[in-house]
């Protein structure tokens, strides 16, 4: 029998298309199982985490641990903001026992450090963090310096799609990120399958990484207090000898606080090891015009900006001269626990806790 | 605009609409019209260049069938004009930086002159070169229409890369009438699925993890790794030439236009004369049929006899030597088609003293082994291909002296599977539209899985790992 499509090159007849009409049913089939198991927390528990495609070494890993979060605890009360030093350098479970203990509340905290996060991508995230997920309170960690090496990251976390397609510039690539768990998935797959060294080193920091998104390290850098070796650390030498306040680190930051009409904001300045000034080119001078200069604008802003200058790691505090580890986030959560508390009574902040 | 894209998949749904709803007798001007359309996306050059060699050829077709004055010397015109113009693109980079020191001094602005190689004219040029043969011969009548001459030269789905068509059969089918039916379509479709499976999930996948230093600085790596990432590269290259030519076949079947075969399981044979006759076959046949049986015939009658060292060497050598030329203008191009040349001499000197006997009917063992030797051979001889010819001796003595190594992390090799088993499921019934005997559940399922995987693969971006050391 003729169909309609007959003409004298197309000369179909009927019946036509059935494999075609089964193998379309049967693909709806498929990919809506694989997005139900996707979905399946008896799955994710079993999976690794799944991906943007951003090839950021913990940006996939903080979104994935973040919406797990929420759906377990129901919600996010403070995030915690920054670089790998708030990474590495910010406990969220110190900070919620420590405010328990104060308040009789629970607060639920999570920590979103990415690697080489600058200012300018951290008012990127914190728009995309207070649109999506709501938090009460965000805290951003600042480490001068950053600027300079934050480029690479930034390219890597500002050209994926998930992160444009929060920002409003749309993608087809955007909306499966934002909408298909099982995409996000075989993205997972897909660096198993082709970057195997990737995806060994990504497996390796999920073990490391709490589910409140904190990435612990048990390291302890030997000899401290020792000065830099210009040979050995060189390139820390180079990257910060010819530091320069940034324009762009301040508008971001302009930026950033221009959010408080939404969500509460406070601003630390992340600690660092005393001899890590020696890296800049005018030692301690630098990083204090740097510090100073990003706290007159916080300050202007009417947000909280607490000074690391005062609290005291101890040396096996230190993965680093510019990260904590384990021992020193402990140390410094708490201290920052106690800086919100003071905020909080003196009317800065919002209670961010819930009665439990 | 690439074959593999969604703009070149819109581009052809376009013109089908166009060309289903148009009249017979102006289907042929929209597809020259499309295929010019096309090849302007490359560079508004190229279409100038194809056209004055459309042209050209046209106008000799019809000196040159027997009988006809001159036609000998119209031939040789016809051919050298050919090969001039793809020697010119092909050798630019040999006297472009002469050109610039000889001209700069004038004043003239030919700093960072570069000329491109003209996507497609290493194919069409030998299409065109086998049809003034043909018509010189009385294989082919002389085309007398120039839409058809042009559609054959330019025809977009074959321009880029292939197949090489012979104008004897092609123009005759551009002149008659096209029927697309369900068999036409069902065919097309399942090539085009077949192709998109091989060049984006499997191609795609093992080519961008093959390691970029593999041909360029193989002291890195250790035996193992140059012997499986190698392996992985054939596999890749083959089902990416597969894969595209297969996709551009079912593109044209939706036109009711019939492309050649390209590839016939070519990792299936058990020598390399064989494998010469399954790999690249259009471009296999032009040269049998316009370098080798012609060199063949011209020995054999100037020295009679079956154990003359020229016929047995020259055809096969010089061959593989133009073969190597056509791949590309480096030494390692030549050395290559050089050992291939040897080799085939070398399959061939058996039947000297005895009769040929058909792999096939040889024993399971020895076609197995015949296999495995063909695939350790094409290993080495892809390394020359790929690799300079300092860099290729580096490679062999370090694959051959074998210090070993540790085993890569290879699981980028799944991808490896579903590519040998549709070759397997094609091999067995020696027919590559072998899926269409299957029942329409199963046909359906795989082809369920098979869209999802190239949506998935196709789609899957994954950025460069940015590795952070901690500050």
């Amino acid at each position: 029998m003729k169909t309609p499509f007959h003409k004298p090159t197309l000369q179909l007849s009927r019946p036509l298309g059935r494999v075609l009409i089964l193998a379309a049913l049967l693909l709806m089939v498929m990919a809506g199982l694989a997005e139900v198991l996707a979905r399946l927390d008896a799955v994710q528990a079993r999976l690794p985490a799944p991906s943007l495609g951003s090839g950021h070494q913990n940006l996939d890993l903080k979104v994935a641990r973040l919406e797990r979060f929420i759906k377990k605890e129901g919600g996010v009360d403070c995030i915690l903001l920054g670089s790998s030093t708030v990474n590495y350098g910010l406990d969220p479970e110190a900070i919620r026992r420590a405010y328990r203990n104060r308040t009789g509340k629970e607060i639920r905290c999570f920590n979103f450090g990415l690697a080489g996060l600058n200012t300018p991508m951290a008012s990127a995230m914190t728009r995309i963090l207070v649109d999506r997920f709501h938090p009460k309170l965000v805290i951003l960690g600042i480490f001068p310096g950053e600027e300079s090496f934050g480029r690479a990251a930034g390219q890597h976390i500002m050209s994926n799609p998930w992160v444009n397609q929060q920002l409003d510039r749309r993608s087809f690539n955007g909306w499966l990120l934002e909408h298909s768990m099982a995409y996000r998935y075989f993205l997972r797959f897909c660096i198993w399958l082709k970057q195997p060294d990737f995806s060994r080193s990504t497996r390796r920091l999920e073990h490391q990484t709490a589910p409140d998104g904190f990435t612990r390290t048990t390291k302890a850098m030997a000899n401290i207090d020792d000065p830099p070796d210009p040979v050995r650390e060189r390139e820390l030498f180079i990257r910060y000898g010819h530091f320069q306040i940034a324009p762009s680190h301040l508008a971001a930051i302009d930026e950033l606080l221009g959010f408080k009409s939404r969500v509460d904001l406070a601003v630390v300045e992340m600690p660092i090891h005393p001899t890590t000034m020696a890296f800049f080119g005018r030692g301690r001078a630098d990083y204090d015009q740097a510090i100073a200069e990003t706290r007159k604008r916080v300050l202007q802003h009417g947000v909280s900006f607490w000074s690391a200058a005062e609290i005291k790691i101890p040396k096996e505090g230190w993965w680093n001269r510019n990260h904590l580890n384990v021992t020193g986030a402990q140390i410094f959560s708490v201290w920052l626990e106690d800086r919100m508390a003071e905020a909080v009574s003196r009317g800065l902040l919002q209670e961010p806790g819930l009665v439990p | 605009m690439t074959i593999v894209s969604p703009a070149f998949f819109g581009f052809c749904a376009l013109v089908l609409m166009l060309y289903y709803a148009f009249p017979t007798r102006l289907q042929n001007y929209l597809l020259l019209a499309a295929s010019y359309a096309f090849y302007l996306t490359f560079s508004w050059k190229f279409p100038l260049l194809l056209l004055a060699m459309t042209g050209v050829n046209y106008a000799l077709g019809p000196k040159l069938p027997k009988g006809r004055l001159h036609r000998r010397r119209w031939l040789v015109l016809g051919i050298v004009f050919d090969l001039a113009v793809l020697g010119f693109f092909k050798f630019a980079h040999f006297f472009v930086p002469s050109l610039i020191r000889l001209l700069s001094p004038l004043g003239l602005p030919v700093e960072g002159l570069k000329i491109l190689l003209p996507v497609g004219l290493s194919f069409y040029s030998l299409q065109a070169i086998a049809y003034l043969v043909d018509v010189s011969r009385g294989q082919a009548a002389p085309s007398r229409n120039i839409v058809d001459f042009a559609l054959a030269m330019a025809y977009f789905p074959k321009l880029v890369a292939g197949p090489i068509e012979r104008f004897r059969s092609f123009i005759p089918a551009l002149a008659a009438p096209r029927v697309v039916d369900n068999a036409v379509l069902t065919r097309s479709l399942t090539l085009l699925t077949v192709g998109l499976v091989r060049k984006v999930v499997v191609a795609d996948t093992l080519l961008t993890a093959v390691p970029s230093k593999l041909f360029t600085n193989p002291g890195k790596f250790s035996s193992l790794e140059l012997l499986i990432w190698s392996a992985a590269f054939i596999v890749g290259l083959y089902n990416d030439f597969a894969g595209y030519t297969e996709i551009v076949r079912g593109v044209s079947g939706f036109f009711g236009i019939e492309l050649s075969r390209n590839f016939a399981f070519p990792l299936f044979s058990r020598n390399f004369t064989e494998f010469w006759n399954r790999w690249h076959i259009t471009l296999s046949h032009w040269l049998r049929d316009y370098i080798y049986f012609p060199l063949s015939r011209a020995l054999v009658r100037r020295n009679p006899g079956r154990f003359n060292l020229a016929n047995l060497t020259l055809p096969p050598i010089l061959t593989m030597l133009a073969s190597g030329l056509w791949h590309g203008t480096g030494w390692n191009f030549m050395i290559w088609g050089f050992l291939m040349g040897l080799v085939m001499v070398a399959e061939q000197i058996p039947s000297l003293w005895r009769p040929v006997v058909s792999p096939d009917r040889r024993p399971a063992w020895r076609r197995y082994l015949a296999t495995a030797a063909l695939l350790v051979g094409g290993l080495l001889a892809v390394v020359i291909f790929k690799a300079s010819a300092p860099t290729a001796l580096v490679f062999w003595k370090r694959l051959l002296t074998w210090p070993g190594g540790a085993f890569p992390d290879s699981r980028v090799f799944l991808v490896m599977i579903p590519a040998f088993w549709i070759d397997w499921v094609q091999y067995r019934r020696k027919d590559e539209f072998a899926f269409l005997s299957w029942p329409p559940l199963a046909r359906a399922a795989l082809l369920a899985v098979a869209a999802l995987s190239v949506f998935l693969f196709g789609r899957a971006q994954v950025s460069e790992p940015f590795i952070y050391q901690g500050f």
